[in-house]
């Protein structure tokens, strides 16, 4: 299987929403659709699932056009949203049914998803029941919810649920930590990871860099509606090299780190981040600091982290 | 633009999930109990109002007259036992002839014989006068009342009528076109000479009865079908919902269920009236409401009952309700949040107000050819207007194809806008969308198309 997005453009009047997209996934894995606000990621999202028109381009799974009909899709949309006063087990028998999954399979899978994503006590009328766990005698059964009586993170966890009904080949997840808490953002990412180790295609936009670069193998990055950059992440990081030195030493090095040029990213007592340009200037500047009679507790050379790559490509297209 | 069998795919879905939503609403349910319980007292009461007595009167088991003694010297042979079948009062009552009889019958003897509940009739015939005579006797204390000695009579001399034509060898239907009743039509002198006159409350009164029931189910409809097509969108559903089914299948499936549920209301509200006034008819006499509805015009005939008028009816309501239906899903489409829903509504309502306001005006104006052919054939007038012209009489069913042919026209038209422009109506968030807009959407969807062709 794979996925190719080939000169998706999409313009609103004069204005240029998405410029020229292209990317491709020949392999199961996560790739990251990464960009400022208003970059034109959702955009792009919905005219691969065909929302919105395209102006040009195409959008291929396994060579053929993608729709539903080619593709078992499951998408975890930016606006989150589910009818507030239906019954949460209706609506999921309903999103599950119109992806023709019959009403006895799509209940099984509603069991298991809700065990895993522990929203059962919503779907499912609740015994009250004692201390001892055994059920109280003469006590209300509860019924099940509905979407407005629960709080965001637990709808979030519904609606990641009708993503993950159909069993998709390709799951698009747009900002699917958001808003969530720790223990959520845990829950979920073991199910990624999960879909992931299953030989699933996901599709993730997210401003988490730390998750994306948890996840996934490839990035673009889009800003103002262009790519600014795109390829395998480790590619990616190996290109810019180690320029990110961690420096930890006994006495106050600032003035040497000065006189040398280098550019002090933050300091912290005697922990320093320093930019370098490379190896050399790094090796160069450790001889400088031992001569100095300087001692180093910790030297560690890095290469640059997403969330840096990301800040110095929309950062410098921001201020062009 | 061209429509695909899988636009359609999930209709049914959607169909059957809009109308169990609808089902479970508890405002539906409340809105439906109200309706139905509406519907139930509306016969009763207005049976009361219009007059309606108590049913005992007409009815056999109330009937205090439980024999009549006949006494036939007419020299004609009558046929005592079909009474109860010309009279439903008579249906307890025992008809029994003197001549088998072993006691002697007279107007001097009849008190000795007759109970309280009984009567002594006496038919004979007057050779002098060359006529017939009917006495009728009871005792002083009777225990029933006079109209029914009255009926009673009356029932016994259309048999003698009937048995005097059938001995000139006259056939039962010759028998029945010469005793069948005739209706008496007391005029003035100006309403007799001004035939019209009569022709124009008929007119009116059924265009304003067609109108006044097109415009409830037409309001009804608008705003359902609005809250429906907001529903998604206020939810922020309509990304989630376009992975799995085409915005024109979702359109398509509410617009049927809505029309299912206003059709189950219609046919619940007419079942349940017609219980009540097969109920209402055991206690009360509810011919009272036929001669109500007669006397304001709407007489099987006025009407021209019949099944063929019956499909007409139901293909002019279908086209009607699919024009304002699919103009409320585009309305509807239009809106970002719910509080866009009672301006959109309202838009709806004025255009299907117009229509109906343009119908009841204009049937004041008369048979004016021009003018019945204008507002036969103008969309959105003509769903009101085209079948009552056609009912009264104005226009043949030539015209009235035409009138439906063009409003299937505006249907096909309107479905082709909302097959360019609905899926973009679903993405579209801003203030609500009204026609240039629209407009504007249309012309950029066939442009993009156009270049990507």
């Amino acid at each position: 299987m794979s996925l190719v997005v080939k000169n998706l453009s999409k313009k609103y009047g004069e204005k240029t929403v998405v410029e020229n997209l292209n990317f491709e996934m020949k392999e199961p894995g996560v790739f990251a659709l990464l960009g400022t606000n208003g970059a034109g990621k959702t955009t792009s999202i919905r005219m691969m699932l065909n929302m919105l028109s395209r102006d040009t381009g195409e959008v291929l799974w396994n060579g053929a056009p993608l729709d539903t009909a080619t593709c078992n899709v499951g998408y975890l949309a930016e606006e989150r949203g589910l009818y507030p006063k239906y019954t949460l087990m209706d609506q999921l028998i309903y999103f599950a049914g119109l992806r023709g999954i019959p009403r006895a399979e799509a209940k099984k899978r509603i069991r298991y998803w809700s065990e895993r994503l522990e929203v059962e006590e919503y779907l499912y009328p609740q015994t009250p029941k004692s201390e001892d766990g055994k059920k109280k005698k003469g006590g209300k059964v509860q019924a099940p919810k509905k979407a407005d009586q629960l709080s965001k993170g637990n709808q979030q966890k519904i609606q990641f649920m009708t993503a993950l009904l159909p069993d998709p080949d390709l799951l698009i997840l747009d900002e699917p930590l958001s808003g969530l808490d720790p223990v959520n953002t845990d829950l979920f990412k073991d199910i990624i990871r999960d879909e992931i180790a299953k030989g699933k295609y996901l599709i993730m936009s997210s401003h988490q860099m730390a998750t994306v670069e948890e996840f996934c193998t490839d990035i673009i990055i889009l800003n103002r509606s262009r790519t600014v950059l795109s390829g395998h992440l480790n590619d990616i990081k190996k290109s810019y090299g180690r320029i990110n030195l961690m420096l930890k030493t006994e006495t106050d090095v600032t003035d040497l780190i000065r006189r040398e040029g280098l550019m002090l990213v933050s300091a912290k007592e005697t922990e320093y981040q320093i930019k370098v340009s490379g190896d050399e200037q790094a090796n160069r500047f450790l001889k400088l600091l031992i001569e100095n009679g300087i001692t180093v507790v910790t030297f560690s050379l890095r290469e640059p982290s997403l969330h840096e790559i990301f800040v110095e490509k929309a950062g410098d297209a921001h201020e062009a | 633009m061209k429509l695909n069998k899988s636009d359609f795919t999930g209709t049914g879905k959607v169909f059957g999930f809009t109308l169990a939503q609808m089902l479970k609403g508890k405002a539906n349910i409340i809105s439906l109990i109200i309706f139905l319980l509406l519907a139930a007292a509306s016969i009763p009461v207005m049976t009361l109002v219009m007059g309606g007595e108590a049913a005992s009167s007409d009815t056999a088991e109330a009937s205090g007259l439980k024999a009549v003694f006949v006494q036939n010297d007419t020299g004609y042979e009558l046929d005592l036992g079909s009474i109860p079948q010309k009279n439903e009062l008579f249906a307890q009552t025992e008809f029994v002839d003197t001549d088998v009889m072993d006691t002697e019958w007279s107007e001097d003897t009849y008190e000795s014989v007759l109970g309280p509940a009984e009567a002594y009739v006496h038919l004979q015939k007057d050779t002098k006068k060359m006529c017939f005579t009917i006495g009728a006797f009871t005792l002083e204390e009777k225990e029933f009342e006079d109209g029914e000695l009255d009926s009673c009579v009356s029932v016994l001399s259309g048999l003698l009528d009937e048995a005097r034509y059938a001995q000139q060898n006259a056939g039962p239907e010759q028998i029945s076109v010469l005793t069948s009743p005739y209706a008496v039509s007391v005029q003035s002198v100006p309403e007799y000479l001004d035939e019209k006159e009569e022709n124009f409350d008929a007119r009116f009164g059924v265009q304003l009865l067609y109108s006044v029931l097109l415009l409830i189910l037409c309001t009804f409809v608008s705003s359902f079908i609005i809250q429906k097509v907001i529903e998604e969108k206020a939810s922020k559903l309509a990304e989630l919902l376009m992975v799995s089914v085409s915005p024109l299948a979702m359109l398509v499936g509410k617009i049927l269920a809505v029309m299912t549920y206003i059709l189950g209301l219609v046919a619940s509200i007419a079942a349940v009236t017609g219980i009540s006034y097969a109920v209402t008819g055991q206690f009360v006499d509810t011919k009272v409401l036929g001669q109500q509805f007669a006397a304001w015009g709407f007489t099987a005939e006025a009407l021209k009952v019949s099944q063929v008028t019956a499909l007409i009816l139901v293909v002019s309501l279908l086209l009607g309700y699919l024009q304002v239906s699919l103009i409320s899903g585009l309305v509807g489409t239009g809106c970002s949040s719910t509080e866009d829903v009672e301006p959109a509504n309202l838009t709806v309502v004025l255009l299907v107000m117009a229509g109906y306001m343009t119908a009841t005006i204009t049937a004041g104006f008369g048979d004016s050819p021009v003018l019945t052919t204008l507002v036969s054939l103008c969309p959105v007038v003509s769903m009101f207007c085209a079948p009552v012209r056609y009912i009264v009489g104005d226009i043949g069913f030539g015209m009235l194809a035409v009138s439906w042919v063009l409003q299937s026209a505006v249907i096909l038209l309107l479905a082709y806008v909302c097959a360019r422009i609905y899926r973009a109506l679903m993405m579209y968030r801003g203030s609500r969308m009204k026609l240039g807009g629209w407009i504007v959407m249309f012309r950029q969807n066939r442009a993009k198309e156009a270049e990507s062709r």
